[in-house]
């Protein structure tokens, strides 16, 4: 019966934590409502005349702007590394960089948005349109609802400081981050590199 | 040192407040007990109301060119008790359940994340209400439960009815996902030492698997009902012929969330009924690994089924075939299932509680609808009786004959330990024997009429077709469980008040949540409990001859 007693305990020897765990198991499910609707992308892009993707948008413009997002995951990366090491000056320098990359990002996004509205392409255009709006506007909402997150965390630092470790703050935000930051390459790929270039 | 209470993170300080009995206790708590009793409650409101639809329904198809409903309000009625009794009655009934006793089954203190917990529920119930709140805005929804495209589109519902029920399934279905990570990260995280996932209790590992499919299949939902939302609000043509869009994705996306979604319901319903069947065989459940790994290998194939919701909508015959193989395969698990409860019964000292009268309706029940679902899997049979009553009946089996009949199991057997008194035994066996009379005067006759051609969602029909003295006999049987649920609701009533004390342990059953008082102190366990079998309290009642002995033979 002891050895059975002594057997080694089904909790508390776990590489991931809780709360990294709860983050993670909701990235998967997000990612379940961004593959649905590039999913109804990649099956309506080839079918409308005007406008269409191959006329309309510019693979090579989102190119800066793109990279500002991916660059972030490697600033939020060091910025949890400052933190680990307790250097609070480094981090905060780092999570504002990421910030303003998201931000550039974001900005990049708008000015095409705006851009499309110029030419009179909006969601009510065709379906193309409609899909490509819809799934723009589900990702940039996720960079911004990060975007809050991060400046929430970086004034809470410059009241105390933060925790560091696999279950803080900074490690989940990060995690939903690189999703985000993710996301984006399959959207870049299907929607800038598949339909507006490769099909032009 | 295993045995050893650690501190649960996520617990300290939540929860532990006096056990006051005020609203405001309730309102605030992030106990999952309590939690777990306001799912089951706020689901049992919108049984019933579901239910008087139902009711509704069956008065205007007594007869033929019958004129209670008019076809307007047919149409809204039916939309309603779909939608009601999936989202809003069966998956709090059952996620209710779930709250209660996942974290007592494993030997935990409370959920991972209570306050998560709190959050789930309360949107649960808000949308609930934002549902019917449509009726006040000029009608509810009349699309049907599963809403097909273009139907949905500005131009066929102008009203805001669809609106209200994309938003109200958006926010449901948010809560749902908050609860399936809430459920995983507690077992993967607070099960009490020696409780291995080779001892968990079948029901936890079923609403493991449920959990990791709401995960994967409620969002998919979610993304179709924006999708929907942009086509009405910002004239969008994801679903639009006119704008290049195409209706047809809407039911592919729609039956890859549904058809996990059916799943969702039934697999707790199978972790109920495993929990039940070896406690009143007194037998120790047969083929523990097979009834887990059946349930696993269900809610892969449930990702892989999803178009034979859809032979009618002329797909490529590759495709109808691959379907229709899939459909018969999922049967194989679910069959392995039905063996194994049987197994376990066979030879038993069975006692027949009403418990165990549901779990055995239930057995009986689910297999006749699970048969007649592998029917439906043959395509020229969904041919011939797609969209007829022969759905409607196949759709009742498994989802009352199945889902309710467990859950109605899973009440009698758990309401002593949720309130501290039995139910009464009478009035459980008429309970019992109304509602399974009652169910099969309901919906047997509906897979004749279903061959005889009536068409389901029909509000009328005419005489001549000479269905009025089956639907008769339908709307008879209807009221019959409508009656039968009254002798349950009076039952509950009856027994919170006046049953007789349960103890701790009226079923002499095996798992942890039997440890406890009933009902259990806010924090469950006093000290942590170690786990060394599959049935931690035979081992406790029976020490000279424990489980664990013979844990490799099981």
């Amino acid at each position: 019966m002891a050895s059975y007693a002594a057997a080694p305990s089904s909790a508390g020897t776990h590489a991931i934590g809780p709360r990294r765990l709860g983050v993670l198991l909701f990235v998967a499910s997000e990612s379940m409502v961004f593959l649905s609707v590039i999913s109804l992308y990649s099956v309506g892009q080839g079918r409308v005349d005007h406008p269409n993707p191959q006329e309309t948008l510019s693979a090579a413009r989102m190119i800066p702007f793109s990279v500002a997002l991916w660059l972030s995951s490697g600033t939020i990366a060091l910025c949890a590394r400052r933190l680990a090491r307790g250097r609070y000056g480094g981090m905060r320098l780092w999570l504002l960089a990421t910030v303003i990359l998201g931000a550039v990002f974001l900005g990049g996004e708008l000015s095409e948005w705006l851009e499309l509205f110029g030419e009179r392409v909006t969601a009510a255009s065709n379906v193309w349109a409609t899909t490509f709006f819809t799934l723009t506007g589900i990702h940039g909402l996720h960079v911004i609802i990060g975007l809050l997150m991060m400046l929430a965390l970086l004034g809470v630092s410059l009241r105390r400081p933060l925790a560091h470790g696999g279950e803080s703050g900074l490690e989940l935000i990060s995690i939903y981050w690189h999703f985000v930051d993710g996301m984006w390459v399959l959207i870049y790929g299907v929607v800038y590199f598949w339909s507006a270039f490769m099909a032009r | 040192m295993a045995s050893v209470a650690r501190p649960l993170p996520g617990y300290a300080g939540v929860g532990v407040g006096p056990p006051g009995a005020g609203l405001l206790t309730w309102v605030s708590t992030v106990d999952h007990k309590r939690i777990g009793i306001m799912y089951v409650a706020t689901g049992l409101v919108f049984f019933a109301v579901g239910g008087i639809e139902s009711l509704l329904m069956r008065s205007q198809l007594a007869q033929p060119d019958a004129q209670v409903l008019s076809p307007q309000v047919y149409n809204q009625v039916f939309t309603l008790h779909g939608v009601t009794m999936i989202f809003f009655a069966v998956m709090p009934l059952l996620f209710g359940l779930a709250n209660y006793l996942l974290p007592l089954m494993i030997g935990a203190r409370d959920v991972a994340f209570p306050r998560l917990n709190a959050f789930s529920y309360w949107i649960l119930a808000a949308s609930g209400l934002f549902l019917y709140y449509s009726l006040l805005s000029g009608g509810a929804p009349d699309v049907g439960w599963y809403a097909y495209a273009p139907l949905t589109e500005h131009p066929f519902s102008p009203t805001n009815a669809v609106d209200f029920y994309a938003l109200a399934l958006i926010l449901s279905g948010a809560g749902t996902v908050a609860t399936s990570i809430n459920f995983v990260v507690t077992v993967v995280h607070h099960r009490a030492p020696g409780m291995s996932y080779n001892r968990l209790p079948v029901f936890v590992w079923m609403m493991l698997v449920t959990s990791a499919l709401s995960l994967l299949a409620l969002p998919t939902l979610t993304a179709s009902l924006i999708m929907l939302l942009v086509d009405r609000l910002l004239s969008g043509h994801f679903y639009d012929p006119l704008g290049g869009g195409l209706p047809i994705m809407w039911q592919h996306l729609f039956w890859i969330f549904g058809h996990p979604e059916v799943y969702i319901l039934a697999l707790p319903a199978f972790g109920f009924i495993s929990e039940i069947v070896p406690v009143f065989s007194r037998k120790p459940i047969f083929g523990y690994s097979f009834v887990v790994a059946s349930g696993i290998a269900i809610g892969f194939l449930s990702f892989g089924v999803w178009a034979h919701h859809m032979f009618a909508s002329g797909m490529p015959i590759i495709a109808d075939m691959a379907f229709s193989a899939s459909t018969m395969a999922i049967a194989i698990p679910t069959g392995v299932k039905i063996f194994t409860w049987l197994a376990t019964a066979y030879g038993g000292a069975i006692r027949f509680r009403t418990p165990m009268l549901f779990a055995l309706g239930f057995i009986a029940m689910f297999l006749i609808g699970g048969l007649s679902g592998v029917t439906l899997a043959v395509v020229p049979i969904d041919w011939q009786v797609n969209g007829s009553y022969y759905l409607v009946a196949h759709l009742h089996y498994v989802a009352v004959g199945g889902v309710a009949f467990a859950i109605f199991a899973a009440w009698y057997y758990w309401f002593p330990k949720m309130s501290g008194r039995m139910m009464s035994e009478r009035w459980g066996k008429a309970h019992f024997w109304l509602f399974l009379i009652g169910f099969n005067l309901t919906f047997l006759p509906m897979h004749l009429l279903g061959i005889e051609g009536m068409p389901r969602r029909v509000y009328t029909y005419p005489a001549f077709e000479g269905w009025g003295d089956l639907n008769l006999l339908i709307t008879i049987g209807a009221f019959i469980m409508g009656l039968a649920v009254v002798v349950f609701v009076g039952n509950v009533l009856w027994s919170l008040r006046f049953g007789r004390p349960a103890g701790d342990n009226p079923w002499e059953a095996w798992t942890l949540e039997w440890a406890t008082s009933s009902p259990p102190p806010s924090y469950n366990f006093a000290s942590i409990p170690t786990v060394t079998s599959r049935r931690p309290l035979w081992d406790v009642a029976h020490p000279e001859a424990p489980d664990w002995e013979h844990e490799r033979e099981l």
